[in-house]
Order: structure tokens, then sequence, then C-alpha cells
């Protein structure tokens, strides 16, 4: 016998999500879940028969939370058709003839809008369902904060707020600066844009160092616990992030530093990426696709709700047919920062055997590796408080934690505005519409992977589809559902009969607007409670 | 205080006018926060509200937020419990109570277009639901009808809800509308006009000051197209820091050109009324035409179609809209668009004119050029 927990709306994540899951009565552990998007809007169709430049202001409105990146995808695709960037055959590098200050000014916009959203993630929307991972105990000897509000108020709104003004500066307004264009970005890195910059981060970095190391330890203290949640299908994938301008020779074969690959269980060392092996399948999904389709020129399928199986506005997309994990952890498998963190506490603690906790993926991963991410993007000069593991002291501070892993203490942000030539041009004016041509932009999203393709026919756009990271996760019969499987769920009529549950679901980061550009969810009776 | 005084108003003087509302000590206010066809960006824009932000406003207003599902938190009351929600309650009970129970809906704030089409194989509005209320699955057109009817003001907050926006462009398949034109298709009365908030997404701080100004008991001074006169009443033309290089005929030729008026590359600063250039936007950091490059017109009824598109086409270029079908904001958007129009192109030829007697002369770009071979 089992009973069915329906929940609806998932709160608190971007879009509209449902989730139905079925419990067996007796083993109280979750047996099947159908996580469903109810949301449609189209996009793909309404940039059709439009300049192909236009496409990326209105691309950027697919998301609220991670504009810059569908925004930036799109540019790309449309210079990928232009011929102004190209990839190698294997996808592993990059090159061209924007100028290194754009290409360094892009990382700066990216890295920013993945660390506000990080921020505004970790601690707003998944904060409550782990405790506020005990960050009102730890700050009241210090702050005057007696709840949500004031943690809200005193350290996650200003924060997110700074890294938002930075990107402001080179955009215009958050959300939705619409300022980068095909041939590069406009403003150029004047000394005063950049110190203002400089500042933002820095007040930003400042909040965060106050809070990261406390949301460390509370998730190390439980990593048996959350280790234990949420596995994953252990393939991975990452289409890339951050070209490194330094490398090589300067703009050509450019390296990057999130490489794509994919990575096939029990494999850890990831294969090249190849953007041909990718198919969206329909079969669950309310639209009318017979079989599924390769998405680099998939004609864009009909909405269509008669199926009799379909549940959702979700398409599944499948990677050689496989179900694929994509996000933080994903690219930190990728990249192997992952696994160094693990040597890291493995060297401090013997008895640790490394990370991934769950070769195929964890809540704890999950959540480890996206504030992994975030301090690495925001550096950190907080060389007092220690790191725990497992409860553990491990005598390393953040400061530490970053030398350890040989990423810049002053975080990847400051970084790329170090890189930057100052008052040099960040804009190449070569840019001409290519006519007929077809153009693929790849990239990383906060929540993963991001594609936009584009084909050009008499100079207008004449088939675009976008491929989006909680796509992969959130798919009918993709890795949330996945990771569902088994979580226990009580009877006792208190909030903690669904925080497995909780826990599993906010360790994807879900974004539906993004997965259903496409989606939002459809769900149905009871509400995720949080603690 | 008046709204004649909001209309005067700025960033640094937002905080003053919220704390008016706070000394007048009004009761609770329910606000239901409803999402339809958006993607949360108006949420994440409330986020940076600052001067007030977000909480102090939510608290200082004495605003009860019973449904807001991106930030609603049971556990760290904003309002929710006020709105019959407890630790035992289902998520959208404070949704259900409102729209189809007793509970009171002061301020209903729309972020996102209803969708009034119909999917193959579906009801009217599938494309977006939002939950099962007595069994039965509803739509966001349909729940939107129920609390509009019952509040005492709508606010239709950003591009989306105001005038369609994104979702309701052309291309699109879900029969997205404006808020406005979905009530009237619906025959739904409001007890106040809808106010608009148009924007891609809404300005915080904006949407802050009406909202104040909305429980101070007056109704906002509005304009044709249902928004605050506040704040678009100008165009952004108007008050860009490139205006003087308009007024000399400096034109960009480049988009990273560090001085000139970016017109001739398809700025819609000359069409767009809005106070971007006034209160500016993340605090007063910047907006968009100081940033750089340009306007793109996401305030403007039509936006993402023409005349604010091609984004990359200068204003007068702009293919006029004919054979179109739009709704009475539509038309109105179209008449007050072409009479902006005709207004530029005589300060444009009179600015031509003073080029020429000057010997300077007006240099086209090469994306200009290319798209007129296009």
């Amino acid at each position: 016998m089992t009973r069915s927990v329906i929940i609806d709306p998932v709160t608190r994540i971007e879009g509209k999500l449902s989730l139905e899951l079925s419990v067996d009565e007796t083993s109280n552990a979750v047996v099947s879940a159908k996580a469903a998007g109810s949301l449609f809007r189209g996009f793909e169709t309404i940039v059709l028969n439009r300049d192909p430049r236009d496409a990326a202001p209105i691309l950027s409105a697919i998301c609220g939370v991670c504009y810059c990146d569908h925004h930036i995808a799109s540019v790309r695709a449309v210079e990928n058709a232009a011929g102004m960037t190209d990839y190698s055959a294997d996808y592993s590098t990059e090159q061209t003839s924007i100028p290194m200050n754009a290409v360094l000014g892009r990382n700066l916009v990216l890295g920013a809008d993945w660390t506000y959203s990080h921020m505004v993630h970790i601690l707003a929307l998944a904060g409550p369902d782990y405790h506020l991972y005990g960050l009102l105990d730890a700050l009241k000897p210090n702050y005057a904060v007696s709840g949500y509000a004031d943690l809200l108020r005193q350290f996650i709104i200003p924060a997110q707020q700074y890294i938002n003004q930075a990107i402001t500066l080179w955009g215009g307004k958050t959300p939705h600066p619409r300022a980068i264009v095909p041939g590069g970005n406009p403003v150029r890195p004047t000394p005063d844009v950049v110190e203002q910059t400089r500042a933002r981060i820095a007040q930003a970095r400042a909040l965060t160092d106050q809070i990261l190391p406390t949301v460390w330890n509370y998730l190390t203290a439980n990593a048996t616990l959350l280790g234990g949640l949420g596995q994953g299908p252990g393939n991975f994938i990452s289409m890339g992030a951050f070209p490194d301008p330094t490398s090589a020779d300067g703009t050509s074969n450019m390296q990057l530093l999130i490489p794509r690959g994919v990575v096939r269980y029990p494999n850890t060392t990831p294969d090249p990426f190849d953007p041909g092996r990718i198919t969206e399948d329909t079969s669950l999904s309310w639209y009318n696709q017979p079989t599924p389709e390769a998405v680099v020129g998939e004609q864009t399928p009909v909405p269509d709700m008669s199926g009799s199986q379909a549940y959702t506005w979700a398409k599944a997309p499948r990677y050689d047919g496989m179900i694929c994990e994509s996000g933080p952890l994903a690219r930190e498998c990728i990249s192997g920062i992952y696994p160094k963190l693990g040597q890291v506490l493995h060297v401090a603690m013997p008895d640790v055997a490394g990370l991934p906790f769950n070769a195929r993926g964890s809540a704890f991963d999950r959540m480890t590796a996206e504030a992994m991410e975030l301090l690495a993007l925001v550096g950190s000069a907080n060389t007092i408080q220690n790191l725990e593991f497992l409860g553990e002291p491990l005598n390393l501070s953040p400061v530490d934690l970053l030398n350890s892993l040989g990423l810049p203490q002053a975080g990847l942000l400051e970084s790329w505005l170090d890189g930057m030539k100052v008052d040099q041009p960040s804009y190449n004016p070569s840019y001409r519409n290519p006519g007929n041509a077809e153009g693929i932009g790849l990239g990383e999203a906060p929540r993963g992977s991001l594609l936009h393709w584009i084909s050009v026919k008499n100079s207008k756009v004449a088939n675009y589809q976008v491929l989006a990271p909680t796509t992969w996760n959130a798919s009918p019969g993709g890795p949330l559902e996945g990771a569902l499987l088994g979580t226990p769920v009580g009877q006792t009529g208190t909030d903690d009969d669904l925080r497995p549950t909780a826990y599993v679901v906010r360790s994807f980061n879900l974004c539906m607007a993004c997965a259903v550009h496409a989606i939002d969810a459809r769900g149905n009776d009871r509400y995720l409670r949080m603690g | 205080m008046g709204v004649g005084a909001v209309v005067t108003l700025y960033s640094s003087e937002i905080k003053r006018v919220i704390s008016q509302v706070a000394e007048q000590g009004a009761g609770k206010i329910h606000l239901i926060w409803l999402t339809l066809a958006s993607e949360t960006g108006c949420t994440i824009s409330m986020l940076q509200a600052s001067n007030p932000d977000l909480i102090e406003a939510v608290e200082t207003l004495g605003i009860s937020v019973d449904f807001w599902k991106a930030l609603m938190t049971p556990d760290y009351d904003l309002g929710w419990v006020s709105a019959g929600y407890t630790r035992e309650d289902l998520s959208q009970v404070p949704l259900d109570n409102a729209a189809f129970g007793s509970a009171p809906v002061d301020v209903l704030v729309v972020e996102g277009a209803p969708q009034l089409g119909t999917p193959a194989g579906g009801n009217p509005g599938d494309f977006c639901t939002v939950g099962k209320f007595n069994g039965n699955t509803v739509t966001g057109y349909e729940i939107l009808q129920r609390l509009a009817a019952k509040a005492t003001y709508v606010i239709a907050l950003g591009q989306c809800s105001s005038f369609g926006g994104i979702p309701a462009a052309r291309g699109n398949v879900t029969g997205a509308v404006s808020v406005t034109q979905a009530l009237k298709t619906a025959a739904v009365a409001t007890k106040k006009p809808v106010i608009n908030i148009p924007g891609c997404p809404a300005n915080p701080d904006w949407t802050l000051v009406t909202l104040a100004t909305v429980l101070q008991g007056f109704d906002p001074d509005l304009d044709e197209l249902g928004r605050p006169k506040a704040f678009f009443s100008s165009y952004v033309h108007d008050n860009c820091p490139r205006r003087d290089a308009y007024d000399r005929g400096e034109m960009a030729k480049t988009f990273d050109d560090p001085v000139g008026c970016f017109w001739d590359l398809g700025c819609k600063g000359p069409i767009t009324q809005s106070s971007c250039a006034n209160t500016k936007w993340n605090s007063g950091t910047s907006f968009c035409t100081q940033a750089g490059p340009m306007c793109w017109g996401c305030m403007q009824p039509n936006f993402p179609d023409p005349p604010t598109s091609g984004f990359f086409s200068p204003v007068e270029q702009t293919p006029t809209i004919v054979g179109v079908t739009v709704d009475d904001v539509g038309e109105l958007a179209i008449g007050g668009t072409a009479g902006i129009l005709a207004v530029h192109a005589i300060r444009r030829s009179l600015r031509k004119e003073d080029s020429e007697t000057s010997g300077e002369k007006a240099s086209q770009a090469p994306e200009q050029a290319e798209e007129a071979k296009s």
C-alpha cells in the first residue's frame, strides 16, 4: 500500500513546481515521484523572424534570476553564427575576435550573477529548511538578529544587493541588464567603474565572511545525514564557463576555467562534450513530438496536452540517452575542484575517504559544492574562523581553504577585474548579420548547463532552441525524481515529516521558469514544510 | 501629504513617505502576490529595493503578505499567520482563503501575464496553473479574476502584467495579455482602476512609493495607460546623460562610443517614458543609458515588438504597426508614440539643420548601413 503526498506549489523556488510522491506505507519511503512544471510561455517561437541581435534582450527574460546567463548565451550563439567566436573541434577551447576586456567583463558579470544567485538560494530560499544553518545562534553574540527577517535585512539582502550593484555598473540595472551586444561589452573598464565594482565586491565579501563558515560547519556536521539523501544519477554534464584570455595566445584557443565534459557513472574522468549528442524527449511532456529530437536543429514542438502519460511542460534532455545531473556539483566534479576539496579534507582528517561524499551525488554534495563555488567567486578575508568537518575542527580558515585549493584569496570576480586593461576597448564593431548561418552559445548558469542555438535565414531568426539547467534536473524521469526515491517521509504530523524531502528538493536549486521557458510547475496539495 | 507631493519624489525621499504611512497607524494591510506568466524578475527586483529595503517596508507599512510563493516562509511570519496560515496547513491555503474563502484582499499584486489561450487537448488558461483547490486544478486566469474582483487595489507589476510584455509578444502561442485586457475579456470589474507599473523588471523603489501612496488612502494619479504619473511622465531621452551630445549633434558610431548619443544605433530613450534617469536603479547606482549603451524600451507598451524593436534600428526607421491586433492600451500607445516621434522628428531636423550650417555631418554607423542593406 502506498499513500500519496502532493506538494503544490513548492514554495521559495523560482517558477511553478509541483511534486507528487508515492510513499510506501510500510517502509515510509518514497517509491515514485513526479515533478511537474506548470507554466508554458513559448520563448522559442517569440524570437522567430527577428533580427538575430534582438533575441538576447528578449531571452534574458526567460529567467529573472539568471538573466545575465541567458543574455550572454544568446549573444554568444549569434557571435558564433556571425563567425566572431568559435569552438575547437572537441569543444574544449574557444577563440574569439571580441577583445580580451570583453571576455573578462563577461566572466565578471556572469560570475557576479552566480554569486548573488547562490547567496539568495543558499540563505534565503533553502536556508529555512536547513534551520538557517544555525546562523542566528552564531551571529547573536555580535549582532542583533532575533529571526529570519533580521538575517535577511542585515546580511542576505545587502550582500546580494552589493553584487547586483556591481552588475549594474556594467549593464545599467538588475534584473535584466541588456548592455552586452554581439562584438563585446560596450561598457569600457574605466578606472572609476573598476574601482566602484571592486568596492561593491569587497562589501559583499565582508558580509559573506560572517556567514559562510557557519553554513559550511552546519553542512559538514550533518554530512552523514545529508550525504545519505538525494542520490543522483552519477552522470554529470558541464557545458563550460569562464574562458581565460590569458591562457594560450590571447583570445585564441582560450582554456575554460570550468571545462566542458560529461562524466558517465561509474567513471569519474570526463569525456569530451559534444552538443550533437543531446536529445530532447517529450513522451511525458505536454508537446506533440512523437520521437526524441536532437536539440541542435530541433523544430520547436507544439504544446499539446492530449497525451495520457504527460504531466509537465518540462522536456527531458538526455546525453547519449543518459540522464545527467547539472549544476555546481557537476561542474566541480568535471573541473576537479570538488575531488581536490576532498583531498584537503583527507589530509586534515585521514578517516575521510574524500569527496563526493556519495559518488553519485547527494544533498550534502550539492549544497557544499554550491557554497564552495560562492566562496571561490567572492573570495574571503577571513583567516580567523575555523572550518569543521563532521563536527571536528579542521584548523583551516576560509582563506586557508582557498589557498590550499589554489584559488585566489580575493575571489575569481576580483581576479577578472584585475585582468582587465583599464581604458582599453572592450567592443569590436565588426559584427555583421550573417545572413544565413547557424550558431551555438554554450555556457553554465548558476544552476547548471545552458545551451542556446540559433539558425539565421535571410538575416532573420529562423529557428531558436534553448536548453536550460533545470530542464536536465527536473525533467520527467530525471535526476530530481530519481533522487527522491527512497527518501523517508514521516507520519508524525510535524515539520520533520517532509524535511528530508525538502533537503533533496532544495539541493537541486531548481529554477522552473528556465526549465520550461518553456517551464514553471504543476502539482497539488501539500505545502513543502520548512523548519 | 497628497499625491501631488509624491509626484516629485525621488529615491532619497521614499523612506520619508513610507514612514508617514506608518505614523498614520493603519491596520494590517492584506496583500496577495500572484505570479502568472513571468520569470520572477520583479520579485528579485523587490529584493533590490533600498531605503527602505523590502523587509523594512513590509514591516513599516504594516503589510501582511498573505501569499508570495517565491518568498513565503511560515515559520518567520511576515503575515502568513494572520492570513490563517498554520504550520499544519497546505502551501496554497492562504491563496485558497483569499480567492475562494472570506479572507480579505486589500492589495493584489500581479507579476506576470495572464494567459487566455487553450493548448491542444487542454482547457482555456491551461498554459499556467497555480495549484489544486477543492480537488480542481485552477488556472492563473481564473484565480486572477477572483482576486481582482475582491481586491481594493490591483497593481499590475512589471511589463508582463501591465502590457503583456514578452509572453504576449509577436509569435506567442499562449494568448498572453495584460491584466487590464484579461479582466476586460472576463468582464471583471475592479473596485478602482488597475495601477500599471511597467518595466522589465518593475523598479522596486517606484513600486514601494506607489504602495505607500495607496496605503495612505490616496488614489495615485494615473495617466491614460494606468501608470502613476509620478514615474512615467518624462522621456528617458529628456534626462539622458548624453542629451547634451544629442543637442550638439554628436551621434555615436559604435556601441562603445564614450560621448555620443545612441539614437542612430537604436536607443529607445526617445520613445520611452520612465523615471530611470531621475531615480536610477539598484540604490541609485546607474541606469541603462548611463552605464551604456542604450535604452531598450522595456517600459513602453509594445515592448519587445515595434516600435521598441528592432532594438538596433533607430526609432524613426522602425516600421509602424499596421494590421496588428491591439487592445485599447496598445492603440493608445501607438497614438502616443506617433506623437512623440513627430516631436522628435522636428527636433531632429532642427539639429540636422544646425549641424549642416556649422559644417558638421552626422555620420552613419556601420550597423545602420547594414540594416539599410538588409
